[in-house]
């Protein structure tokens, strides 16, 4: 399996080319905001995605706005749950020539299951070319208590591609959560996942001063239930990735890991990569809905983080073979 | 003795904290298990469809039921069930975790290929399992000096059915190493929406073909090596079935129909989460016929006794002691020698109202009850004292006491009676689960401070009106759980967590104004009656609450199938008792009180049809 090198980058670091652009029509105001940072750029090609259950009135300016960035604007609409359409594009735009393909998705608004398409279809597709993905990501604003709707739980099903292995009821269970807000949703799937052991991390620092504390208190049951907790940076997935790798290869072993990601997309991302890189890890979604869905306005505040897939060397696919892939 | 040095952490042990089994040990369960009548029942030869609420003890059940935890435990019958080798159990769960990786390929949903991943999954799953039981069987039944030799040979059969390579499979160990390569090359396409490649990828494989074929020719060859009896029994034990489909029951209830093995089934679901009985065979499974409903949940009025052993003359202690004593000895706890009634002490609003004289009894009566109660309870205590303690002093002293202290209630001043040994076990529903976190935050509250002089030999050791405290607690967390509820397997769809909490919170409101405002009869309100006429959406909200153990119905004890028809017959159901503290009610279960009539029908049919109008909710709830 092809693995992943994970960079923190600035926007000023991204290409002047790329072979596309891939940006989430939604009725956030943020879906337009790396759109507008980036389209001097030269996209080759320009994909909107739109969930295809969604009103077209939800936005109509930040289509109207995306448009204008991107004259040649090709929109695919296309169910939540099923990506089949985004993969037959991604591998139209594959068809580039050249050895590497440089692809800059906005997720800042896309939903789960689409980036996480993206990154699967990412590494399956990179034994033929090199494939960079640069992963750009708005930072909205602090949803206070008042305006924040909890998450009514609807189903807990694993990313497609992230399933982990099948269940040992003989093997314990390590469930890591990553925390935000929705903490009576964090303990209904504590209850049913069961784990016998619990690793939580949660976005510290992060640009709003109250977020942390606000995540604790909201997670008590977690909390009460944990073994360790991970501060982690908001701003760096290359550290979550990292410590979050760790964690799953010191512990795989022995348990069979489930990450639990319910955090900010940019700790949901680095979960995702984690379960993609080892396939006895698996990564859960926890998917529901709220009476009034979040949508905060838009910071200047980005993350953005290049991902490098690469077909393992000779070498290294030699010692995967003997030892396993933990120890790469 | 205890200890009251505060030298200890106040945080009680695992076994006090952590109430759902799949968080256990092999150990923790096998030593806390507490054998029930339940469970002796399963340990026969049969299908049985074991039905329970959420933390009814669904998962130890059918764990104890696997021969590796049989294998593990103290407990006489168990062990001679061992010993003669014919029930041999198999534990597998298709609980969230499991399904997630099924219901997760939306281009899948019901097609061919979904069968087939259904299937594909089973097979490999139970046979996972089924290494696990073969391990224990080979521990239990082989000779040391025979083991290696016998595991080899047994490998060796059973590879060659499975499709393994030749080489090096020669330990159970290979052969798990063996299933997880054929479970990646099942696996390592899937993700990207296109079927085709996951249906290459496994075609032709063993475990792709018909339900159970590789566990039934893994158990011909165990049969054989392991010169098991004539009639081994191997019994399927499948955890947590309630996450599976309609179009997944109907498969295992075709096999179950078709009766063409010698594998048995023990499978456990939540409450109306069995609802079809359908087969592909184009005939329906029958209770009595194909399989029993065990229905599990129990009335904790019914079930438990407060008396003593001694005095009650029970053969065994109590379910809920005998789960306190186990956990106490195995966590090496402090209080392990001290009595849950020296904890806890008498129930002031539960136990026989000893101390509440019959003059000052019927004084408060003749304020607080209708007339027709007083006049009945004065007759009665002219006629028959029996009759008259029996049916009025009995049941409306706890009643009486509450209403009077919630009216004699001071802004800020704390209650004390929620508390005692009868409230704690009726709070807990009688369901493990309840009853270990409700012990567990009990523990933690618990005061070390010696009894001061003017304190009686008879105080517990929790205070009353810290007891009220905890219980208080636990019953708004209980509630406030409902808002993470969701619909799963047969009753998937649509919203029901923020329903669900705005069902049982106006049925509260409803039972505590009531309480409050009206007088007294011998008739708590503490149940409702959902008509046969109620809207689907509304029955499948009803259901729900049952599954997850926030209303328990009024069961048909000797029907095949004992719930309640709810949307098809009159069906009654009491809250539960876990929530009585939260809304100050008294925690009897009496006659039901039409739903739709404590809701109005406006209201019942727009939570019926998951409609999101909480202005209007709110609006209700002022004007119950």
């Amino acid at each position: 399996m092809n693995d992943f090198r994970v960079i923190d980058i600035e926007f000023q670091d991204l290409h002047d080319e790329y072979n596309a652009i891939l940006v989430c029509w939604s009725d956030e105001p943020r879906c337009t905001s790396v759109a507008q940072r980036v389209f001097r750029k030269a996209f080759k090609k320009c994909l909107m995605l739109r969930d295809c259950t969604l009103s077209s009135d939800a936005g109509p300016g930040s289509e109207t706005t995306l448009r204008k960035l991107f004259p040649k604007l090709k929109s695919l609409s296309l169910p939540r749950d099923d990506p089949s359409l985004l993969i037959a594009n991604l591998n139209g735009i594959a068809k580039a020539d050249g050895e590497q393909l440089n692809i800059l998705v906005d997720y800042s608004s896309m939903p789960r299951l689409w980036y996480a398409a993206i990154l699967r279809w990412a590494q399956t597709f990179a034994g033929e070319k090199r494939v960079e993905l640069d992963l750009a990501y708005t930072i909205s604003d602090y949803i206070s208590e008042q305006n924040f709707r909890p998450l009514e739980l609807e189903d807990i099903p694993a990313i497609p591609g992230c399933d982990g292995v099948l269940d040992d009821s003989n093997v314990p269970i390590l469930g890591i959560f990553g925390l935000g807000f929705d903490g009576i949703a964090a303990s209904e799937v504590l209850e049913e996942l069961e784990p016998s052991t619990v690793y939580a991390y949660l976005a510290d620092p992060v640009p709003f001063p109250e977020y942390a504390e606000r995540a604790r208190r909201e997670n008590q049951e977690i909390l009460n239930a944990q073994k360790l907790l991970l501060p982690l940076p908001l701003c760096s997935i290359r550290t979550v990735y990292g410590y979050l790798s760790e964690l799953a290869v010191l512990s795989k072993s022995t348990h069979q890991v489930k990450l639990i990601p319910m955090g900010p997309k940019p700790h949901v991302v680095a979960a995702i990569l984690v379960a993609l890189r080892f396939e006895d890890v698996a990564c859960l979604h926890v998917a529901g809905r709220r009476e009034k869905p979040e949508s905060g306005e838009p910071t200047d505040k980005a993350i953005v983080t290049r991902v490098q897939i690469r077909k393992p060397s000779e070498e290294v696919q030699q010692r995967m073979l003997r030892y396993g892939r933990a120890v790469i | 003795m205890l200890n009251v040095t505060g030298e200890h952490s106040r945080r009680p042990p695992k076994l006090f904290s952590v109430g759902e089994a799949g968080r256990y040990s092999r150990e923790e369960l096998v030593q806390t298990f507490v054998p029930t009548d339940t469970y002796r029942q399963l340990l026969t030869i049969g299908n049985q469809i074991i039905l329970g609420s959420r933390g009814s003890g669904k998962t130890t059940l059918t764990k104890m039921l696997a021969h590796e935890y049989m294998a593990a435990s103290d407990d006489r019958d168990i062990k001679d069930l061992i010993a003669e080798r014919t029930f041999l159990g198999i534990y597998v769960a298709t609980g969230t975790s499991w399904v997630g990786a099924l219901r997760n390929k939306g281009w899948l949903e019901d097609s061919p290929e979904a069968e087939h991943e259904f299937q594909w999954r089973v097979n490999l799953s139970v046979c996972f399992s089924f290494l696990r039981t073969l391990r224990s069987c080979i521990a239990t039944y082989c000779p040391e000096e025979q083991k290696y030799e016998l595991e080899r040979d047994i490998v060796t059969e059973i590879r060659e059915v499975w499709g393994c390579p030749r080489n090096p499979v020669s330990s159970l160990d290979d052969l798990h190493r063996c299933l997880r390569s054929i479970e990646g090359t099942g696996r390592s396409h899937s993700g990207l929406g296109d079927s085709t490649n996951v249906e290459q990828a496994k075609g032709g494989s063993v475990f792709d073909r018909d339900l159970f074929m590789p566990l039934l020719h893994a158990m011909e060859v165990a049969d054989s090596l392991l010169s098991l009896p004539e009639t081994p029994h191997w019994v399927l034990c499948i955890d947590e079935a309630e996450f599976l489909t309609t179009t997944h029951h109907r498969i295992l209830n075709s096999y179950m129909r078709s009766g063409a093995s010698k594998l048995c089934f023990k499978i456990t679901t939540l409450p109306y989460h069995h609802a079809d009985c359908e087969t592909n065979l184009g005939v329906p499974i029958v209770p009595t016929d194909d399989f029993d409903y065990v229905y599990i949940d129990k009335d904790p009025v019914m079930a438990y006794s407060n008396k003593r052993p001694e005095e009650s003359g029970a053969r065994c202690p109590d379910f809920v002691t005998s789960m306190f004593h186990k956990r106490a000895s195995a966590s090496n706890y402090e209080f392990e020698h001290i009595s849950l009634h020296a904890l806890l002490g008498d129930s002031l609003l539960l136990d026989e109202p000893s101390g509440f004289a019959d003059t000052e009894f019927l004084a408060e009566l003749q304020s607080l009850a209708t007339e027709k109660t007083y006049e009945r309870a004065q007759r009665l205590y002219q006629e028959s004292r029996p009759e008259y303690y029996d049916q009025i002093k009995r049941k409306l002293s706890g009643a009486i006491l509450l209403k009077k202290r919630l009216m004699e209630q001071r802004p800020g001043s704390k209650l004390d009676i929620y508390s005692g040994e009868k409230m704690f076990i009726r709070c807990s529903d009688y369901s493990p689960r309840r009853i270990v976190q409700l012990l567990g935050s009990l523990l933690e509250a618990i005061d070390y401070q010696l009894p001061t002089e003017q304190e009686s030999a008879e105080t517990p050791f929790i205070k009353e009106v810290v007891q009220n405290e905890v219980l208080e607690i636990f019953s708004e967390r209980t509630l406030k759980r409902a808002q993470s509820v969701r619909g799963v397997g047969p009753l998937r769809a649509g919203r029901v967590g923020r329903n669900l909490y705005t069902l049982l919170k106006l049925v509260g409101r409803y039972m505590k104004q009531r309480f409050r405002e009206e007088k007294l009869t011998t008739d708590p309100i503490f149940s409702i009656e959902v008509p046969s006429n109620v809207p689907p959406g509304f029955a499948r909200l009803v259901k729900i609450a049952v599954a997850y153990g926030f209303l328990y119905p009024h069961v048909k004890e000797k029907d095949p199938d004992p719930l309640p028809r709810i949307g098809e017959e009159k069906a009654a159901l009491h809250f539960a008792y876990a929530l009585a503290p939260y809304f100050q009610l008294n925690p009897r279960r009496g006659k039901g009180r039409n739903l739709l009539s404590v809701l109005g029908q406006n209201h019942a049919e727009r939570l019926g049809r998951g409609e999101d109008d909480q202005l209007q909710l709110f609006g209700l709830e002022g004007a119950i």
